[in-house]
């Protein structure tokens, strides 16, 4: 069926929020079906960094509903958003 | 000095089925992206990548492979090879990678099937206005040229569904398996007379950002920093935000002064489309505004649609869609329940021609023209003024059942 790899990108609630500490729950927070690839910081603006998520999920029915539900209720995330999404080869 | 080649982002949409993934290898690989001398001649040429594909997935090297670059005569090339799930669809929309251009791929043998159809459409939705038509697989249609222009003519028809012009498009029969007429022509289609792959890709326009158009930032997030005040965040679509401009948010219909901008922690003057930025506006306050709100010229403000007419395909639905449904509209970072109006017209999806007016309901696979009430202000603009901010998913029960832009509005004021 394929895999696709997707981009999420993660807006902490603050620029005072302990980015480590997300990592962490990100981490545990990946469901069974999909893969975490890695976490990256990218400087915003004014202080704030977001979180760039990339992971690989099924070509399949569910897309990304799963990992995004989860990535959604971690408490120091304000919000987040699928920036890109792709088939891997 | 050679001038810098310009970059496209090309997607390659079509049939799961209908080998875009082995299109993309043998793109790679007749481009030098693979190295060519690592092969040996002969029959198993392409088994050999497709294996060296595999070989590197298991070292992690394909994830680079996802982002694939490969270079023309005149353009830089990153494919993305779009997903065929349905669900990504509303990734696909809402998201920020826009490509450029597409590849649409149909199989000789299997013609036009739904998800060629919904990726025509989707394309289309996407903004995606150059396009090529990769008839595949020629080789099991013994190369035959009545049996192209057959696949040729259907396509046609149903292109011409979501306003593109077949006359202005590429037909390549081409086989992605033996490598005919992907960089040169092939012996195997005499009567083929038009460009290669590689040379229709090179036959593309340059894509321009569109910063001539409003300027439109759907915020993202509102933060509230400590020393610099309320600073919304988000992606400029199109158009110019100047330091000092006047900018407006609506539906809040808050103004301010953009005091200062930054994007990767920089501070700059301008921010252009594309750019991920947080500017410090005075004069709004944190609970002022709010995502999914559009920040615009106050002489320029973004567009509050009362109610809009949109053409939609239905991608997936349990039931049917009737008047009164009011399922949620994700369109740009809002997310908004929307109630359908009216059901105007339905098209038959072969032809583009009406095949009902007024129709009762709307089912999967469905293409028709609806009128949708928004149930609470929304900002959405006419794709024909400005494309980035008038398309949209449609979500209900969990999955993606239906993708659109909108036509026509009545502004809210």
């Amino acid at each position: 069926m394929g895999e696709v790899l997707a981009t999420i990108k993660l807006m902490p609630e603050s620029p005072d929020v302990d980015l480590n500490k997300v990592k962490a729950e990100i981490e545990n927070s990946i469901p069974e079906s999909t893969e975490l690839h890695k976490i990256e910081e990218e400087p915003v603006a004014f202080g704030l960094v977001a979180l760039i998520v990339t992971v690989i999920v099924g070509d399949a029915e569910g897309g990304t509903e799963e990992v995004e539900a989860n990535l959604a209720k971690l408490e120091d995330i304000g919000n987040i958003e699928v920036t890109d999404i792709r088939r891997l080869m | 000095m050679a001038k810098q080649k310009e970059h496209m982002n090309l997607a390659f949409i079509g049939h799961v089925d209908h080998g875009k993934s082995t299109l993309v290898g043998h793109l790679l690989l007749q481009s030098g992206a693979i190295a060519e001398q690592q092969l040996s001649e002969g029959e198993d040429k392409f088994r050999f990548v497709m294996d060296k594909l595999t070989e590197e997935r298991e070292r992690g090297v394909t994830i680079d492979l996802a982002h694939a670059r490969f270079d023309t005569p005149k353009y830089e090339f990153t494919i993305v090879d779009c997903p065929g799930h349905r669900d990504f669809v509303k990734n696909m929309i809402t998201g920020a990678s826009q490509a450029d251009a597409a590849v649409l791929v149909v199989a000789i043998d299997d013609g036009v099937m739904p998800q060629t159809k919904e990726h025509a459409f989707l394309a289309r939705t996407l903004g995606i206005n150059q396009l090529i038509v990769a008839i595949n697989k020629m080789d099991l249609a013994k190369y035959d040229e009545e049996k192209f222009n057959q696949l040729k003519d259907e396509v046609s028809e149903l292109i011409k569904t979501v306003a593109y012009k077949p006359s202005e498009i590429e037909f390549i029969p081409l086989s992605a398996f033996e490598g005919d007429n992907i960089t040169k022509p092939s012996e195997n289609t005499p009567w083929y007379k038009g460009p290669s792959l590689v040379e229709a890709l090179d036959q593309f326009a340059a894509p321009e950002k569109p910063t001539s158009l409003p300027l439109r930032v759907p915020i993202q997030d509102v933060y509230s920093i400590t020393g610099v005040g309320t600073v919304p965040v988000g992606r400029v679509e199109t158009g110019v935000m100047n330091k000092g401009d006047n900018v407006i948010f609506e539906p809040a219909g808050k103004a301010g002064e953009v005091k200062s901008i930054e994007m990767h922690h920089e501070m700059l003057d301008k921010a252009e489309p594309g750019d991920n930025v947080g500017f410090n506006v005075r004069g709004v306050g944190k609970n002022d505004i709010r995502r999914g709100d559009v920040a615009g010229h106050t002489d320029n403000a973004p567009t509050v649609a009362k109610e809009f007419t949109a053409q939609i395909v239905v991608l997936q639905h349990p039931g049917v869609i009737t008047v009164g449904y009011t399922p949620v509209f994700h369109c740009h970072t809002a997310q908004v329940a929307c109630t359908f109006l009216e059901l105007q017209k339905k098209l038959d999806p072969a032809t583009g021609q009406v095949k009902e007016e007024n129709p009762d309901f709307l089912k999967t696979g469905d293409a028709a023209f609806v009128k949708v009430k928004p149930t609470k202000p929304m900002v959405i603009e006419n794709v024909k003024e400005i494309p980035h901010m008038g398309r949209f998913a449609i979500r209900d029960m969990g999955q993606t059942v239906a993708a659109g832009m909108c036509i026509d509005l009545v502004p809210a004021k």
